[in-house]
């Protein structure tokens, strides 16, 4: 008897896992914001998630075969692109077993190659670090960027989903309307503040420096990817005193040390700054999460104005 | 497998296709801003060296401690990887590795296989591949987590590395968690690594190239929330003796892993312990290993292991090995690690007086590995 129960548990079990499948587009993204973005245009027909947590490091993803089970009934793959994933990706999309998503099919967009990327390598050698050989990849804390991209995410669900592709533009105009609106309301609130010369501990912020006119002065890692070595921390102590820098920006996810290291010899203010939609609890989408980014580096510079 | 005292002319051939093709992505990252790029559609190439040096306190002459690493400088590996998508249906690894055995650098194809990429849930290969025996036997030599595979899987499956030319189906079960179903048939005989003799035969099948081997893998994997994951697996591998006797290895596995979410980078540990048991002619028993890995920062990972051959069936002798291991990675395409062991190593040449010495060994290891970025498997 007992033999049936678990007999028939292990059926359930399989009907369960091979149910899944439903109208819905099964949209599964690399990181947050980009789920987000998803959400808004596909409304309620799109179910989309994340890959990464939203106060995890993107480029540091352990590639769990749970996420390859998340991966086996997606119907599409929104990744950054530009190198952001490709120490983990891969493996994931390999893993899953789920011809859909294999680059170069409908189902695999990767928005890196759609927009204008910066920091593209003269050289691109490994001795430079963890380089990223197309550029930098952190385009989304510039917001124009993002509302450029949304006709390419809503291009793409209107092919998956054409059944629903008047609703998706509709959907994706008015949040490209909302965004309008809040870039002005951003780039007047930073205004104030252009020319400001910042350090941050990975070249997260060199996007939204660019959109906003400050001034990325350098990082406190030696090369993307490689930690500061005491010898390197110490020029970065004057290369934060050299440019009257007065606050540094650390990503939530990377070691506080080397920060709290430099500010304290140099006096210099600690930001902690999540880079993603849901890093903080306030920033439940992307606008909410542009807010919390802007104003916090906004409190901070503050003072130092003085 | 040969070596390169006896077929210098084939050394040669491989080494220049080796330079030839090492060269090509120094060349890809210059042309740049030309606008024809015939090598775009070159495959994947990666290429590592993993140098070994360090001494040991274990009598050459005695190969009962066989399984130790030997005194003075070797190349435990050096290995040139292609890979590519075929078409829309398959893809294609070769690789090209050079193992140095009892001071002789052996080079030979150690993968060549394709796979399929078409078909969901189920990928086949065809080929020549590693054997998905027990924890261990998927990591190259390079992606090992310590400076060789565990004593008790190596003595009890017979080779350092097993390998096998046949086909293999793994299939990912439409479950709610990870459960991976994997099913190998290859030609007779598992002991295809390091011990392959000249004409390509393996040790241990019978004669009928018929009597194949067959090994059989079931992974799962659950998330005990988002920073903790429980692996476990179990694999049986079977095939016929010299004399048409059944003969197998079976293994059971677990693995705890802890990743923090926020501090992937920095810190993470796992646990993994795994249980073999030997029915084979030559070797019966069974082992029993435990290993525990903790990365302390970016780039510092400190290892214990220890190991039991004879757990509670004898082999011929009971013999354990601990190791501990520092490893430091400059990044994750280099590593220097220090690795102290020691074990026990059985002298029997009189039957009647039959002791134990111990056996220290310490070596320094190199790793690096060039190429296309590689793959980190979990």
């Amino acid at each position: 008897m007992k033999h049936i129960g678990s007999t028939f548990l292990f059926l359930a079990l399989i009907l369960w896992g091979s149910s899944t499948a439903n109208a819905k587009l099964n949209v599964v993204t690399t990181t947050n914001d980009l789920a987000d973005l998803v959400r808004q245009i596909g409304g309620p027909h799109v179910k989309a998630q994340s890959i990464t947590k939203p106060r995890q490091d993107p480029h540091y993803v352990k590639a769990k075969p749970s996420l390859m089970v998340k991966l086996r009934r997606a119907d599409l793959l929104v990744s950054i692109g530009l190198d952001l994933e490709t120490g983990w990706l891969p493996s994931l999309i390999r893993g899953s077993r789920n011809p859909k998503i294999r680059p170069g099919e409908p189902g695999y967009l990767k928005v890196g190659g759609f927009i204008k990327a910066i920091g593209i390598p003269t050289a691109v050698d490994h001795s430079h670090g963890h380089v990223h050989a197309h550029g930098n990849p952190h385009f989304w804390l510039d917001p124009v960027r993002i509302q450029k991209l949304l006709s390419t995410v809503t291009k793409r669900l209107m092919k998956l989903d054409p059944a629903h592709a008047a609703e998706f533009k509709a959907r994706a105009a008015a949040l490209s309307e909302k965004l309008d609106a809040k870039i002005q309301e951003w780039t007047q609130k930073m205004a104030p503040y252009k020319g400001t010369p910042l350090v941050s501990y990975h070249d997260t912020f060199n996007y939204f420096y660019d959109r906003f006119g400050l001034v990325g002065v350098g990082t406190l890692e030696i090369k993307p990817g490689v930690p500061p070595s005491p010898k390197h921390l110490s020029r970065a102590i004057q290369m934060v005193k050299g440019n009257d820098v007065k606050v540094l920006l650390h990503e939530i996810y990377h070691d506080e040390r080397p920060s709290k290291f430099v500010a304290k010899r140099t006096g210099a203010k600690i930001v902690f700054l999540p880079t993603s939609v849901g890093g903080v609890r306030e920033a439940s989408d992307y606008i909410a999460f542009m807010d919390v980014l802007i104003n916090n580096i906004i409190a901070s510079l503050e003072p130092a104005k003085e | 497998m040969f070596s390169v005292h006896q077929l210098s002319v084939r050394a040669r051939i491989v080494l220049t296709i080796l330079i030839g093709i090492c060269s090509l992505p120094t060349a890809n990252a210059q042309t740049r801003t030309v606008q024809e790029r015939p090598n775009i559609w070159n495959p994947q190439i990666s290429t590592g060296i993993v140098f070994l040096g360090g001494y040991s306190t274990a009598d050459e002459h005695d190969h009962e401690g066989a399984h130790g690493l030997e005194s003075g400088f070797q190349l435990q590996e050096i290995e040139l990887r292609v890979e590519s998508n075929v078409d829309p249906f398959f893809r294609g690894i070769v690789s090209l590795a050079g193992h140095m055995h009892e001071g002789v650098m052996e080079v030979g194809f150690e993968e060549a296989f394709l796979s399929t990429i078409a078909i969901p849930d189920l990928t086949l290969r065809a080929g020549k591949f590693l054997l998905n025996f027990g924890k261990s036997n998927l990591r190259h030599t390079h992606a090992r987590h310590y400076l060789s595979a565990p004593m008790p899987t190596t003595a009890l499956t017979g080779a350092d590395h097993l390998l096998g030319i046949g086909v293999s189906l793994d299939y990912l079960m439409p479950l709610p968690f990870y459960t991976e179903l994997n099913l190998q048939a290859v030609r007779p005989g598992w002991e295809t690594g390091h011990s392959e003799d000249s004409d390509g035969h393996a040790h241990g099948g019978g004669g009928d190239p018929l009597d194949l081997t067959y090994v059989t893998h079931l992974k799962t994997l659950f998330d005990l929330g988002d920073t903790t994951t429980l692996e476990l697996g179990g694999s049986y591998m079977a095939n016929q003796d010299d004399h048409g006797h059944l003969q197998s290895v079976w293994g059971v596995d677990m693995t705890m892993k802890w990743v923090p979410l926020q501090r992937a980078r920095y810190e993470t540990i796992d646990w993994t312990t795994e249980y073999i048991s030997s029915h084979r002619h030559g070797v019966q028993g069974d082992g029993l290993y435990t290993s525990i890995r903790r990365q302390t920062a970016q780039q510092w990972w400190m290892q214990l292991r220890g190991g039991v051959l004879g757990l509670t069936r004898e082999t011929d002798t009971r013999r354990y090995r601990g190791e501990t291991l520092l490893a430091f990675a400059p990044s994750e395409r280099s590593a220097v690690r220090l690795q102290y062991a020691l074990e026990t190593q059985a002298h029997s040449d009189t039957t009647a007086d039959e002791h134990h010495d111990l056996v220290h060994e310490v070596f320094l290891q190199f790793i690096v590995s060039m190429g296309t970025h590689p793959a980190h498997a979990y």
